[in-house]
């Protein structure tokens, strides 16, 4: 009878903690090399440092990806912690290829477009907290690099609803494309062209932004 | 844009920024304003995204720690439990299941109505083409009314036509059938004749030629 390979490479259990967890021979680099599929098996099992491993792995991009929808890393912050709330009460029985991001970025997408949905109807300050531009050469240039870069943003933000998810998950999530074309429900060839298409459109912005200045 | 050039920046898109395939691709850009603008691009975007990046408190990371912990507590603890559950509603699934089927068992020919139907061929009516409609329960049934009736002091009973349970069964199935269709041929009716209400009917424009006519 064929065997699940993750439950064949599962570290061997030597016993049982005074609070209920497995211990295991799972070492770090052990779980730095493992995949996320059987990161998520540990993490049933009730080994926590498999789920510290995953939130290592995820959570600077979630974090990057949800401040695109939000505007505020703290919102992102706050956002992300969710994610891994609900990854922690009800993993997904179902990992598709190996991995966990598809399902992970689905869902902070939702989340932060729920959050941002609420917050249109809530009284706040203003707490668009977009990060410093860096502080290093001469102060001009670190201007005008500034300038490029809400420039360049708004020129994404003014990109078709279909290219800009794309160009939010590779370059904000680091997503490949593969897990894009999961998260998004469409083949990963489209998204692969909606990158393209995306990055021709902004040339095209761009120069025309160039020409009115 | 040549060819070329769409080569080359889809296999730095798909291995990635830091891949060699972006170094050809940069290569490339000396040489090529459009990719050069392009590529200005996506390093901008990238250096935007590098920032924003940022990490969860240390408090966020223990909150979700412990949340790992007390979750897996709650399902080792709920797991019996659980088990119970499952094993009572298949039984009770099971008790269901034998009580439904017997029940239906019961009304059918293989049961009860055994009877009704072997009293069917040897009615009186059968002999003279009254096939399949019993008009008596069965000779029990009927034996059993005389005797009520023979017994002093008591009213003289009027011969029964009371049919048996299998032919109720019958009729009243057929009844529900006939009820359907009548329905759905309503259903029909209405959809061809448009949607015209009854006292919208004097109101409709005729055709010209049936004007005529």
């Amino acid at each position: 009878m064929p065997q699940d390979p993750d439950m064949e490479q599962r570290p061997v259990a030597i016993g049982q903690a005074a609070d209920g967890f497995v211990l295991d021979r799972a070492d770090g680099q052990g779980r730095a090399a493992a995949t996320d599929k059987r990161l998520v098996k540990w993490m049933r099992d009730g080994d926590t440092a498999a789920f510290e491993e995953l939130f290592i792995r995820y959570e600077t991009r979630l974090v990057a990806y949800a401040t695109r929808y939000l505007g505020s890393v703290d919102l992102a912050k706050d956002v992300c912690q969710e994610v891994f709330l609900k990854l922690i009460n009800k993993p997904p029985r179902v990992l598709i290829c190996d991995s966990i991001g598809p399902w992970l970025f689905r869902v902070t997408r939702n989340l932060a477009i729920d959050k941002r949905r609420r917050r249109k109807f809530e009284i706040h300050e203003e707490d668009t907290d977009l990060p410093e531009a860096r502080d290093e050469g001469d102060p001009l240039s670190s201007l005008r690099e500034r300038n490029d870069v809400e420039v360049v943003r708004r020129l994404v933000q003014d990109l078709p609803k279909d290219l800009r998810d794309v160009v939010e998950l590779r370059i904000d999530g680091d997503v490949p494309f593969k897990d894009i074309a999961q998260v998004l429900d469409i083949p990963q060839g489209t998204a692969l062209w909606r990158m393209h298409r995306a990055v021709e459109v902004l040339r095209q912005m761009w120069r025309r932004h160039e020409a009115q200045l | 844009m040549k060819r070329s050039c769409e080569r080359l920046r889809e296999r730095a898109l798909r291995a990635g920024m830091d891949s060699p395939q972006a170094d050809a691709w940069r290569t490339h850009c000396k040489s090529c304003p459009d990719c050069q603008t392009e590529q200005f691009l996506l390093d901008t975007l990238r250096r935007q995204a590098q920032t924003e990046r940022q990490h969860l408190g240390r408090r966020e990371l223990a909150e979700l720690l412990t949340a790992a912990r007390q979750c897996h507590e709650r399902r080792r603890q709920g797991a019996p439990v659980r088990a119970w559950a499952w094993r009572a509603a298949s039984l009770c699934l099971l008790a269901t299941i034998t009580w439904y089927a017997g029940r239906s068992l019961s009304g059918r020919p293989g049961g009860a109505a055994v009877a009704a139907l072997s009293f069917v061929a040897e009615a009186p009516g059968a002999a003279c083409g009254n096939y399949g409609v019993p008009l008596y329960s069965s000779y029990a049934e009927h034996d059993g009314a005389v005797l009520q009736g023979t017994r002093p002091g008591a009213p003289a009973p009027l011969p029964e036509i009371v049919p048996g349970q299998f032919v109720q069964d019958l009729l009243l199935n057929l009844r529900d059938d006939i009820e359907q269709r009548r329905q759905e041929l309503i259903k029909l009716q209405d959809r061809d004749a448009g949607g015209w209400e009854r006292d919208d009917a004097w109101e409709c424009v005729l055709p010209l030629n049936l004007a005529v006519a």
